[in-house]
């Protein structure tokens, strides 16, 4: 039987599916545009009629910021100063994102214990910090840590761990001259001990005595740890590579970074429309694009070529540095790229090889250094010295704020995604015979792990935003150190702007690494 | 009857037998319970259940929902605890020593309604995964020996795939497997295929009566009468938590006593 279609009439423009999609993008796009420009326009014609000025001279000028802890107290320039705030803010966010993973992690699942008093610790713990504002928790640990006793003349002399009213030092092991060739006995150390423990579990399975795989692997790596402590020197010969590599870097016409981005963006655009082809090929042959797709392939490739040909534009433009010269952007680039290998070949020098430099460190691959307390300046103000870990008060009170807050929420997460695992799996696991711990690790956080992973990237996030409140108890945050700019120079726009680009840049790589482990943890299925 | 697979022909005095479990010898005890009582809050599941299963025997356990059945054969492995009686397996006592327990259950196996695969592991993995860690097996005998089950049960060719590919029933018969690595003296089965299309029924059911054929122990809750009437060596029915009436299949079809059992055979055949 056939089918009598009633009439073959062209389709009009305005009820065309396809034309109105491609409509609907183009428009979106040209929308998101036009809405950028006027507000940029907007913003600079009222600047100018205010008379404000914004620029990025106070990125070189030299600066008066005195920072209170972090890299570099006093910094010559503005980006400098605000490279100590960022690394201030990054010690406190990657620390309390590793600590607050473990402690949220211990007490979800004490949370889940049968043992009460274990259960309604966890259960206080949680009610308590996740219902009180942050801020507060903040102020709390900072009045705490200030209620701490003063350090007086007595107390000057070497410390295990010392609390006080300027915060806690305690004694650290820290690199030294020589951590970096000797990580490279380590790693290489590692990878022969986990070739050793290959070998091991094979000859346990071919003759049936035990392997003692683990024990062997051990042994290499301490092997090798020890023998690297003592001879790590031998890599000493990369220094001059490192300096050859460097110099060859600087003398490189600086054209020649334009070009490598321009080639990267365009190899990069094409690369993924071959695999975005390559994913719609079928075995019965080439799937069918949808608009959707067309449109995709084209905004790639055309942002490729945009990328591209800004990389020439914006590298051309130049920027005054802190001693005074007009750098072009590829310049700076090239420099940078030259610098990083040049402190590379610094960090294999030998110069120092076991050496003790009266007021440095020892000249070995990592050092133990005990906190002290002196007495500084003419005034003889006890102080905690240059040794050993110091946490200032408002870094104690920042990153244990931060720390305990976010571990509660990860706290839930974690009871969450243990109690979304189905019961039966539980049992299963019970009825061939797996001890707790054993079933706990193979087969219940396993798949915990998969339903905690998205909630447990946006408390990460947070942690990390919320580093920003350290501005309250004075932490030299890239927040605080901005700040400070802005009312030496009144270029608040261009500090913002960087502020929002830094946070930006942090929590999109936050989310790329979440992302990465939650694909890689999805469930197969068919 | 279909004496096709009657290879073990030593007779058997002791046991009342029907079907083609004729062919079987019964040995000693090994699951002995008695007046096993167990309650949910203030639901009693069971009643004083007192009840011996043999070695090689084939005992299916019938009843409505809701009667204790599933119950009963869970705290066999102890997923259930019971609250009063004693539960002997394998000559070891179940009790609160955790060590009893574990020991209990590497020796029973069970084959759950859900499957309860891990979804995170391969076929292999899944089955291999007892052996290494409890039984301390190397990783090469016991993928040799997994490789060995799945050929038994029929799928060895989804070895690496993930439970999330495989069908109902080759799921089911890969829960089978993954409790006959541990090379168990008894199998429990808790309704194995009430969650299964008609189609694939039939592939667990045959898997399972080759295991029956081969000389396992097994407890078995079921409502497939066909299976209970051609493998079963005994049939209990359960209602309220307590065995109504039990013996031979031959018996318990053609020539129930109790009452409740007439009603309930009367429904379900």
């Amino acid at each position: 039987m056939t089918v009598e279609v009633r009439q073959h009439q062209r389709t009009p423009l305005w009820r065309n599916a396809a034309v109105l999609k491609w409509g609907a993008q183009i428009l979106v796009l040209i929308a998101v545009i036009v809405v950028f420009v006027t507000l940029a326009q907007t913003a600079s014609s009222n600047f100018t009629a205010s008379n404000v000025s914004f620029g990025w001279d106070w990125l070189s000028d030299p600066t008066g910021v005195q920072i209170r802890e972090g890299i570099d107290t006093s910094p010559d320039s503005g980006v400098r100063a605000l490279t100590v705030g960022m690394m201030n803010t990054l010690r406190v966010a990657i620390s309390g994102i590793i600590v607050a993973t473990i402690l949220g992690t211990i007490i979800g699942i004490a949370r889940l214990s049968s043992n009460w008093i274990v259960n309604r610790i966890a259960v206080v713990y949680i009610e308590t910090i996740r219902n009180i504002p942050l801020l507060v928790q903040i102020f709390f640990w900072s009045a705490l840590a200030i209620g701490l006793p003063e350090l007086t003349a007595d107390d000057v002399g070497e410390y295990w761990f010392k609390a006080s009213n300027k915060g806690f030092a305690f004694a650290w092991i820290f690199p030294d001259g020589g951590f970096w060739p000797w990580l490279i006995f380590v790693v290489v150390g590692i990878a022969v001990g986990r070739w050793v423990s290959k070998r091991r579990m094979r000859y346990q399975e071919e003759t049936g005595n035990p392997g003692h795989g683990g024990r062997y692997a051990f042994a290499v790596v301490v092997l090798f740890a020890v023998v690297g402590w003592f001879a790590w020197p031998i890599f000493g010969w990369l220094e001059p590579v490192f300096d050859w590599v460097s110099d060859l870097i600087r003398d490189l016409p600086a054209v020649i970074v334009p070009i490598v981005v321009a080639i990267a963006a365009i190899a990069g655009a094409a690369l993924w429309i071959r695999n975005f082809f390559e994913s719609r090929r079928t075995p019965a042959g080439f799937g069918k694009m949808t608009d959707d797709d067309w449109f995709r392939v084209i905004f790639v490739g055309f942002s490729g070529i945009v990328v591209a040909l800004l990389a020439f534009v914006v590298s051309g433009f130049e920027i005054r540095t802190i001693s005074g010269e007009q750098l072009t952007v590829a310049e700076l680039i090239l420099d940078g790229i030259a610098n990083f290998f040049g402190w590379l070949a610094g960090s294999f020098s030998t110069e120092n090889y076991n050496t003790v430099v009266e007021g440095q460190r020892s000249g070995g691959p990592l050092v133990f250094e005990k906190a002290a307390v002196i007495l500084r300046g003419t005034a003889e103000i006890p102080q905690y010295g240059e040794t050993g870990m110091v946490l200032t008060v408002p870094f104690f009170a920042i990153w244990t704020g931060v720390t305990l807050y976010t571990a509660a929420f990860i706290a839930e997460i974690v009871r969450g995604g243990i109690l979304a695992v189905p019961k039966g799996q539980t049992e299963a696991a019970q009825a061939v015979g797996l001890k707790r711990s054993q079933y706990l690790r193979q087969i219940i956080l396993p798949q915990a792990f998969r339903i905690i992973l998205p909630p447990l990237g946006n408390q990460y996030l947070n942690l990390f935003k919320n580093t920003s409140l350290g501005l309250a108890v004075a932490y030299a945050d890239i927040v605080a150190v901005g700040t400070t700019i802005i009312n030496q120079t009144g270029q608040s726009l261009p500090v913002v702007s960087v502020w929002m680009a830094f946070f930006l840049t942090g929590s999109l790589i936050i989310s790329a690494i979440v992302n990465y482990f939650n694909r890689r943890m999805q469930l197969v299925e068919r | 009857m279909d004496n096709e697979f009657s290879d073990q022909s030593a007779p058997d005095t002791d046991a009342a037998a029907g079907g083609q479990a004729a062919s079987r010898t019964l040995g000693d005890p090994i699951v002995v319970t008695e007046d096993v009582k167990k309650w949910f809050g203030d639901f009693q599941a069971l009643k004083g259940v007192t009840a011996t299963v043999r070695e090689r025997e084939v005992v299916v356990v019938i009843g409505p929902s809701g009667s204790g059945k599933s119950t009963y054969i869970r705290c066999i492995n102890r997923l259930e605890a019971h609250q009063e009686g004693t539960i002997i397996v394998d000559g070891i006592e179940l009790t609160n020593d955790i060590k009893n327990i574990e020991k209990i259950r590497s020796e029973v196996g069970m084959v759950f309604q859900q499957f309860n695969l891990f979804p995170h592991l391969t076929v292999m993995d899944n089955i291999t995964l007892a052996p290494q860690w409890v039984r301390k097996q190397p990783k090469d005998e016991a993928e040799n020996y997994a490789m060995e089950l799945l050929e038994r049960v029929g799928i060895p060719e989804q070895a690496d795939k993930y439970p999330g590919q495989l069908s109902g029933g080759q799921q089911q018969r890969v829960a089978i497997a993954r409790s006959l690595a541990m090379k168990p003296k008894i199998m429990l089965f808790d309704e194995p295929t009430s969650a299964l299309d008609p189609e694939m029924i039939k592939e667990v059911l045959d898997v399972m009566k080759e295991l029956a054929l081969g000389g396992m122990t097994m407890m078995v809750v079921t409502h497939e009468m066909g299976f209970a009437r051609e493998v079963a060596d005994r049939v209990m029915f359960f209602d309220y938590g307590t065995i109504v009436e039990e013996g031979t299949p031959e018996h318990f079809f053609t020539n129930p006593q109790h009452d409740r059992t007439k009603l309930f055979l009367s429904q379900i055949l």
